[in-house]
């Protein structure tokens, strides 16, 4: 059996949702399941992880939201990156990058 | 900063419309687990089983929505909201303690307030005029008054400025004094009148209710006389009739034309009733000896202070120095009127005052910290509950501090009760003592009172409880419930309880030193040896109007007529007239002793004098030491004589015989008489009561030979009650001139007791505080004596059944109280030595180091230390071993 899939290392939810939601808006069972996917099924979020995330996010002006309907018509409550969501995207990509080239090279050497 | 406008906009949303978003999440959650479900049936689950599994993965809506709220903005608001219920809640679930928090904060932000609006009202304060920043005074740094500014300036320097200054809007001369005042037929009156040179109203920026001010050219001799009432005058001598202008209003006997009314409650520099305008003789503008005026004017818009006062310098540069012949004498400036009439800096008896205050509130502090350290313990279990059911450290901390300041807040309110009468109480005072105070000192409660008193709360209350609050919150959960619900046992006294209880000791030794040398100071007060009498004489004023009485010899005459007439009332002993009272005057002069030479202008000597009647020593039975006092032979055009006091004897004619010398008042001034010595008198306060040493050099002139301005005391000495002889003394004077008003008629008693009130009054202000102090304190050392005696209940059991004795026990508890109170009473003693000094200013005759006073506080502080302790300990020798060991 395979390991159960574990929740994303702190602190980097913000950036896996900000990631799932450059693609397009998604309601939150969506943005879990696009998570699954792109990590192939590496991390699995817990709503109680990401709702208490997006609202904090909506709040701080990273995202927008509006009720819609799914594809199987259920009515559900759909996110979009907002310009200063995106931006923050960019910035939080460039930061990660530079953690993990740095983490990288600790492990090398030691 | 868009995220932080995103964050505010939340905030209000989430506060305002709370239940809007927790619908929205609720509905959001439900679609989850409605689209989960959907998801697992398309997998091939039964519904049902589908539903549970979604909810499993949901991991609980309640949870979730929980996680949320703790992320939201509004979610600190809301804590703090839930805490101050609780808070309430706990007030009402512990009366007695929740009492005793309430009224020991209460005590010290009460105090704390009131001595704060006090400050507010003399130094805080401005003009309560329109753009009252502009208003300047003109005046300048005198060194004779130690370089303290004097806000006057001559009569020819104000001419000169005046005429060609262009900083200012104007300038206008202002003063201020008693004049007689008769309404249509009414009897004489006795009011303050303000005298204002024109243009003084439009400085102000203050507009008159009806008619006019004055016009340029009514302050000059011989122009049409004038007056300006106040609204209090109008509304209660002229109904508030519309038609008053033109009507006819006599000062000093003088008829004069009403021209306007001004508005409620306008006043300059005091509260005056009336103004007249200020008589200008431009004609004896040449001396520089005219007397100062205060000068006030407007900077025009867009002039800056610095600019004025270049050009007020340039000007008053081309007119000789204030002082002619004095190289160092001052060049006239102009300072901001309030800046000119606040004192600088805070006076060291205010900061004295602060300072005990601030004790109180100290004291208050630690007693509240102290209570609920005891608290605390008694409540870990509730705590430790809390912390295992998840609540955070912080959270806890918090709630805990704002439950106290859920009492501080209760306390503030009981304060604000408290420092309202505190400064009504005061304000009355200094209304009875000193007639209107300034226009611009106001006591009562504003904004700033309510700030100050807010952060003094808030202040008190964090300070007081953060520390109990950290220590609750830190006891170790597990430990605590293991403990079978008793508290953090083996908390006897602990180390912080202990220094709080000494610091109480200490503070409350300091502020008690205060009081019991302020009230030393009120008991040599009251019982006062003053070289004079002040039993059975009726005092009083009466001025004659120079209308009536042109003439210097006029005057003389009615006084001299006066006199006799009150000698001879029946029950009178003695009578006198003179300028002021004894205690009551401060005026002084340069004098020059015959026979001795001054090189420099600030060498001549200096001497309080005074214009006294004959008999004037006899009515206040002050015994005549050498020589003679006055007697109705010294009169005008006979011999210049003057009584030297016993200071002015030893300094100037020190060892040798004083009667016969002579001297004169001014600097080589030729013009001035010599004045032959006749008699020698006790020193009796010539600078008024405010001075310690009650002795300056001074020297008294016959009234009959001072050229009297005709405004005078009389002073008469009866067989018994004083005031029984009210009527024949205005019967007297209504048979010689019935127009002339009788004012200020009051025991002589009660003039000493007028001019003495800032002691009396200020010295009660400290006995509060030290009373507070030590109330507070003693509370504070019972308090934690009996809380550490009553949790070592267990272990006294415990010595009691191995055998000790009642009174080892009452030793072991009394040891640490003892010790506590010893070095408080030790640290205490130290710090108000070095305190009493700054208390020496309202000191009446008494040592700052008193040592009766300093013995006495250090004897009772540790009286009622022991007996704070004894009650408790004596209750725990008394205590059954079994109901101890089996209470818990």
């Amino acid at each position: 059996m395979a390991p159960k899939p574990a929740g994303p290392p702190q602190g980097t939810l913000d950036l896996l949702i900000l990631k799932s939601l450059s693609l397009g808006e998604l309601h939150g069972l969506g943005i879990a399941r696009r998570v699954e996917q792109l990590s192939r099924d590496a991390f699995h979020v817990r709503a109680g992880s990401l709702f208490p995330a997006l609202y904090r996010m909506e709040e701080a002006g990273y995202l927008a939201s509006e009720w819609g309907e799914s594809a199987n018509n259920r009515r559900a409550k759909y996110y979009r990156l907002t310009a200063l969501g995106r931006r923050r995207l960019e910035t939080e990509t460039e930061e990660w990058g530079r953690v993990t080239q740095a983490i990288a090279l600790v492990l090398r050497t030691t | 900063m868009v995220s932080l406008l995103h964050r505010l906009a939340s905030l209000f949303r989430n506060l305002f419309h709370r239940s809007r978003v927790e619908r929205e999440l609720d509905a959001e959650l439900v679609d989850v687990v409605q689209l989960l479900t959907d998801e697992k049936v398309r997998a091939g689950m039964s519904p049902e089983a589908a539903r549970r599994a979604a909810l499993v993965e949901v991991g609980g809506v309640e949870q979730v929505k929980e996680e949320v709220r703790s992320v939201q903005a509004g979610a600190l608001v809301e804590t703090v909201a839930r805490d101050v219920r609780f808070g309430v809640r706990m007030l009402l679930k512990y009366p007695v303690l929740s009492l005793s928090v309430v009224l020991t904060f209460g005590l010290g932000i009460g105090l704390t307030t009131a001595v704060f609006g006090l400050l507010k009202g003399i130094f805080l304060t401005g003009l309560p005029f329109e753009g009252a920043e502009r208003i300047v005074a003109l005046g300048f740094y005198d060194p004779e008054l130690g370089g303290r500014f004097e806000d006057a300036v001559s009569l020819r320097q104000f001419l000169h400025l005046r005429e060609h200054q262009t900083v200012f809007e104007g300038l206008a001369a202002y003063s201020s004094g008693e004049v007689n005042v008769t309404v249509a037929d009414g009897g004489p009156e006795r009011h303050t009148a303000g005298f204002f040179s024109p243009g003084a109203f439009e400085q102000l920026s203050v507009r008159p209710v009806l008619g006019r001010t004055f016009r340029p050219g009514e302050d000059a001799p011989g122009a049409a006389p004038v007056v300006v009432l106040g609204y209090e005058m109008w509304r209660d001598r002229f109904a508030g009739s519309a038609d008053v202008l033109g009507r006819e209003v006599r000062v000093h006997g003088a008829a004069r034309t009403v021209v306007g009314v001004m508005p409620e409650g306008f006043g300059f520099p005091r509260r005056e009733r009336l103004w007249l305008p200020l008589p200008i003789d431009g004609s004896a503008a040449g001396q520089w000896q005219n007397r100062l005026y205060p000068v006030i004017g407007r900077l025009r818009e867009g002039t800056s202070l610095d600019e004025a006062q270049a050009q007020v310098a340039t000007l008053a540069a081309r007119l000789e120095r204030p002082r002619p012949g004095d190289a160092r004498a001052p060049a006239v400036t102009a300072l901001r009127f309030m800046d000119a009439a606040h004192p600088k800096g805070l006076p060291a008896f205010f900061a004295a005052l602060l300072g005990a205050a601030a004790g109180v509130l100290l004291i208050a502090s630690s007693n509240v910290a102290n209570l609920l350290l005891a608290r605390a313990s008694a409540r870990s279990h509730e705590v430790a509950v809390r912390a295992a059911l998840g609540a955070s450290r912080g959270r806890v901390v918090t709630q805990l501090v704002v439950e106290v300041l859920v009492l501080a807040g209760a306390g503030a309110v009981l304060g604000l009760g408290l420092a309202a009468c505190a400064l009504g109480w005061i304000t009355s005072q200094i209304t009875a003592a000193e007639g209107d105070a300034q226009v611009w000192m106001r006591f009562g409660l504003d904004a700033r009172v309510f700030l100050f008193a807010a952060g003094v709360t808030l202040l008190a209350g964090v300070a007081s409880s953060l520390v109990p609050a950290l220590r609750t919150a830190s006891a170790d959960a597990m430990g605590v419930l293991k403990d079978g619900g008793r508290g953090t046992s083996g908390l006897r006294m602990g180390r912080f309880s202990s220094a709080l209880i000494v610091a109480e000791v200490a503070v409350s030794c300091v502020l008690l030193v205060g009081s019991g040398l302020m009230i030393r100071s009120m008991v040599r007060l009251g019982t006062a040896d003053l070289p004079f009498s002040t039993r059975n004489i009726l005092t009083a004023g009466i001025a004659l109007p120079r209308l009536d009485y042109p003439t210097e010899g006029a005057r003389a005459s009615l006084q001299e007529r006066l006199l006799q007439l009150l000698a001879a009332i029946p029950g009178a002993e003695a009578a006198t007239l003179s300028d002021n009272l004894p205690g009551s005057v401060d005026n002084s002069t340069a004098i020059e002793i015959e026979g001795s030479s001054y090189a420099r202008p600030s060498d001549y000597p200096r001497a309080q004098w005074q214009v006294v009647g004959p008999g004037y020593f006899r009515t206040f039975e002050a015994a005549v030491l050498r020589g003679r006092e006055f007697n109705a032979g010294d009169r005008r055009g006979a011999l210049p004589v003057a009584l030297a006091n016993e200071s002015f004897a030893r300094r100037h004619f020190a060892g040798q015989e004083a009667v016969g010398r002579r001297f004169r008042p001014g600097r080589g001034d030729t013009t001035a008489l010599w004045l032959t010595v006749v008699g020698v008198v006790p020193d009796m306060y010539m600078q008024g009561f405010g001075e310690l040493s009650g002795a300056p050099d001074g020297y008294y002139v016959p009234l009959a030979q001072s050229g009297s301005s005709g405004a005078v005391r009389l002073a008469l000495r009866a067989r018994g009650d004083p005031m029984a002889l009210t009527s024949d003394v205005r019967a007297a004077i209504r048979s010689l001139d019935p127009s002339l008003p009788l004012f200020e008629l009051r025991s002589m008693e009660s003039e000493v007791r007028r001019a003495t009130w800032f002691y009396r009054d200020f010295g009660a202000a400290f006995v509060v505080f030290g009373l507070a102090a030590l109330f507070l304190a003693s509370v504070g050392l019972y308090g934690v004596v009996s809380f550490s005696a009553t949790r070592r209940a267990h272990e006294m059991g415990i010595r009691m059944a191995l055998g000790a004795e009642g009174p080892q026990l009452v030793w072991l508890v009394l040891r640490k109280g003892a010790a506590l109170v010893v070095i408080g009473l030790a640290v205490g003693l130290a710090l108000a030595a070095a305190v009493a000094d700054a208390l020496g200013v309202i000191l009446f005759q008494v040592d700052p180091r008193d040592p009766v006073v300093f013995g006495g506080v250090a004897a009772s502080l540790a009286l009622v230390g022991l007996a704070a302790t004894l009650i408790p300990a004596s209750r725990i020798s008394r205590v059954n071993p079994v109901v101890a060991l089996g209470a818990e």
